[in-house]
């Protein structure tokens, strides 16, 4: 057996079934190795859409993603899938050819330094340098990537390595992973400060959902009644219709998150990392709190905001051990419904065109909750998040930490290879489905049915929102007036597509987004001046949202 | 060495210098991980002294930063990567260990 053989044989015993990739020179010998494997491989048709699909794989099963590409070009067009992965803790393992070894440093022909490149972005990078060590390295990359705090991890290849006889055979996979301790002063000082808080909030993040805590985060909240809010990962940890859900927290967060947040005197902060957008400004935020924070990565407790009591480990195994009796807070949990029905969503916009935040409430009312949203970046992206009701965090799959444009087409097809029943959905911006839109290829060669929903404002729809109320208006480099026919474009892909322009048009697309069977882009234009409200001017803090201004 | 842990979570300014002993295994890459993860955290690197030990089998690594963010939680930056074997951190008179708290490469 060769060493690409192995490689694929490694890939099998880790339960791999799908690989995303793209060939090429040096990783020829894997590819060939894959012919006569059972994983299946989907050609994308840009390697970032391999890495981006993986992802989607990876975000709504909670199992390790796979991507593959050739080195030099391929590798380096894998490294923004794989730094948005490392921002989002996505676990992927992206497999890249590499030059022989005698042409490391030599500026062999498709040589780059991935591992060197990688390094700042994964959470761990290795380069295989003898065939022997392939069973080894896959088995700990895997183990890397979805133990602890899940990440990317890059295997570079090379190719001599590749074609090199071996004997070795793939390791078994240990499954059993030790429970955390849960350090006992930590939790009573945690449990002290909830028994005596009179206005206690939750504030939870992806790390609900990347711990598999879903239930035990519901059970923690149905037991103690605290009030909660969440971040744009954590969505979903409770259900969107959840009484004690006061809405997403932050810059484009609502405001009844943001009041209780900032008048509580206990945060609880439950595998969320204090990030720039959640927070506005950092030394204002929720300024009278005492803070406990649940995190499986100790760097994360104390980076930013230092706890009064900190519980590193898998919130799976330390949440059950923080419920505990706590103080009347009927009266908080007043005031708290009190903001959320104050500042409830307003869908009435004056016009027979189609309003953006409208369509995503209808569609998530029509919608069942296994659903799948793969967002891109954008005001879009903002909307969905305050909008759409999810019911589980692994419907939402959102590019947060690094907002990447381009994330949501390859995302989707990634989670409809795991789920091929259910229904998913990319909801795009005319920016940013430009940033993939060759993936439609790899949708309609698989037969994949993901449905593509466009909303098109023909303008970088946030970026015009920031010029006009941060840059006196003045508008730079975002007018995309001239955008090809998007639904033409769809159907030369040969994906079917509609256009719709008004409200009239709305219930009859939202069934063809449900109940159609195949792949679908729905192309709605919309109007280009709408902004994303409320929000918390950059710098400010979060008591400070700007409304928006009534219409005369 | 003793176990102290600090009682301040953040030690800022008024030490402005660390040192940190790290035993680093040798893998490709290992040592510009660390010195890339010291700079990206927001330290400078004022020494560094590295010795290639059979004992550890790895690196040894003596190193003093300057930085005015914690270097509590430089040390458990440093402590996440798969290829550190051990940290510790000295800062004026006391000391804090930190146990590697990754996956080992
Ligand atoms: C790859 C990438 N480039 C640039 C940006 C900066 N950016 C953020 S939102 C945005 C505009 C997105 O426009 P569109 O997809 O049409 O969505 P809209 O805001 O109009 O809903 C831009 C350019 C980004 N997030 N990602």
């Amino acid at each position: 057996m060769n060493g690409a053989q192995l490689l694929i044989k490694c890939l099998e015993a880790e339960g791999v079934r799908h690989i995303w990739g793209y060939p090429g020179g040096a990783i020829m010998p894997t590819y060939d190795a894959l012919l006569d494997s059972s994983i299946q491989h989907y050609l994308t048709r840009h390697e970032q859409g391999a890495g981006f699909a993986a992802q989607g794989y990876a975000r709504t099963t909670g199992e390790v993603g796979v991507c593959m590409a050739t080195s030099g070009p391929g590798a380096t067009n894998l490294l923004t899938a794989i730094a948005d992965a490392q921002m989002d803790s996505v676990p992927i393992v992206a497999i890249t050819g590499q030059v022989p070894t005698n042409l490391i440093g030599t500026d062999g022909f498709q040589e780059a330094d991935v591992l060197g490149l990688s390094l700042p972005i994964c959470k761990h990078s290795f380069l295989i340098e003898h065939v022997d060590d392939i069973p080894s390295t896959v088995r700990q990359a895997f183990a890397i990537a979805s133990q602890g705090r899940p990440g990317p991890v890059l295997i570079d290849f090379p190719k001599d390595v590749s074609l090199a006889e071996t004997e070795r055979t793939p390791l078994t996979r240990d499954l059993s992973v030790d429970g955390d301790s849960v350090e006992s002063t930590a939790l009573a000082a945690a449990r002290e400060l909830m028994a005596t808080s009179q206005q206690p909030v939750v504030y939870a993040g992806g790390g609900v959902s990347k711990s598999d805590a879903v239930d035990e985060f519901r059970a923690f909240i149905e037991q103690t009644r605290i009030p909660v809010v969440h971040t744009l990962q954590g969505i979903g940890g409770l259900p969107g219709d959840h009484e004690l859900f006061l809405g997403m927290l932050g810059m484009h967060g609502n405001e009844a998150a943001n009041h209780a947040v900032q008048h509580c005197d206990l945060l609880i902060a439950i595998g969320a990392r204090f990030d720039d957008r959640a927070t506005g400004k950092l030394a204002e935020f929720a300024p009278q709190a005492a803070v406990i924070h649940l995190d499986i990565d100790p760097a994360e407790l104390g980076k930013l905001r230092t706890p009064t009591a900190s519980i590193p480990g898998d919130i799976k195994s330390t949440l059950p051990h923080l419920s505990t009796e706590t103080n009347n807070l009927d009266a908080w949990r007043a005031q708290c419904a009190s903001w959320k029905s104050q500042f409830q969503w307003r869908y009435d916009a004056p016009s027979d065109r189609i309003f953006v935040p409208e369509f995503l409430k209808t569609l998530s009312e029509a919608a069942d909750e296994n659903t799948v949203i793969c967002c891109d970046v954008g005001q879009h992206q903002m909307w969905v998040a305050q909008h759409y009701r999810f019911q589980h965090p692994r419907q939402h799959l959102t590019s947060g930490g690094l907002g990447t444009m381009g994330f949501g087409l390859p995302a989707a097809l990634g989670a409809q290879c795991a789920y091929p029943d259910r229904t998913v959905i990319n909801v795009s911006g005319d920016g940013s489905i430009m940033m993939n839109i060759q993936e439609l290829a790899t949708v309609k060669r698989y037969q994949l049915p993901v449905k593509v929903l466009l909303f098109n404002n023909s303008v970088l729809g946030m970026v015009r929102q920031w010029q006009e109320l941060f840059f006196d208006n003045r508008e730079s480099e975002i007018d995309l007036s001239d955008n090809p026919d998007f639904a033409k474009v769809a159907e030369a892909f040969g994906v079917p597509a509609v256009t719709i322009a008004s409200k009239s048009e709305m219930p009859a697309a939202i069934d063809r987004l449900l109940y159609d069977d195949g792949p679908l882009l729905m192309h709605v234009l919309v109007d280009r001046t709408t902004n994303v409200w409320p929000l918390v001017p950059p710098g400010a803090n979060n008591s400070n949202m700007m409304q928006q201004p009534e219409t005369t | 060495m003793n176990n102290q842990i600090f009682k301040k979570d953040q030690i800022m300014n008024e030490n402005p210098f660390a040192w940190f002993s790290i035993n680093l295994s040798n893998q490709a890459g290992s040592l510009e991980r660390l010195l890339g993860r010291i700079r990206r955290r927001g330290f400078q690197l004022e020494n560094m002294m590295v010795t290639n030990s059979s004992i550890v089998d790895g690196y040894r690594i003596e190193i003093r930063v300057h930085g005015n963010r914690s270097f509590k939680t430089l040390a458990k930056h440093i402590a996440n990567m798969s290829d550190v074997l051990m940290v510790s951190l000295h800062v004026a008179e006391s000391s804090y260990d930190c146990q590697p708290n990754a996956v080992p490469a």
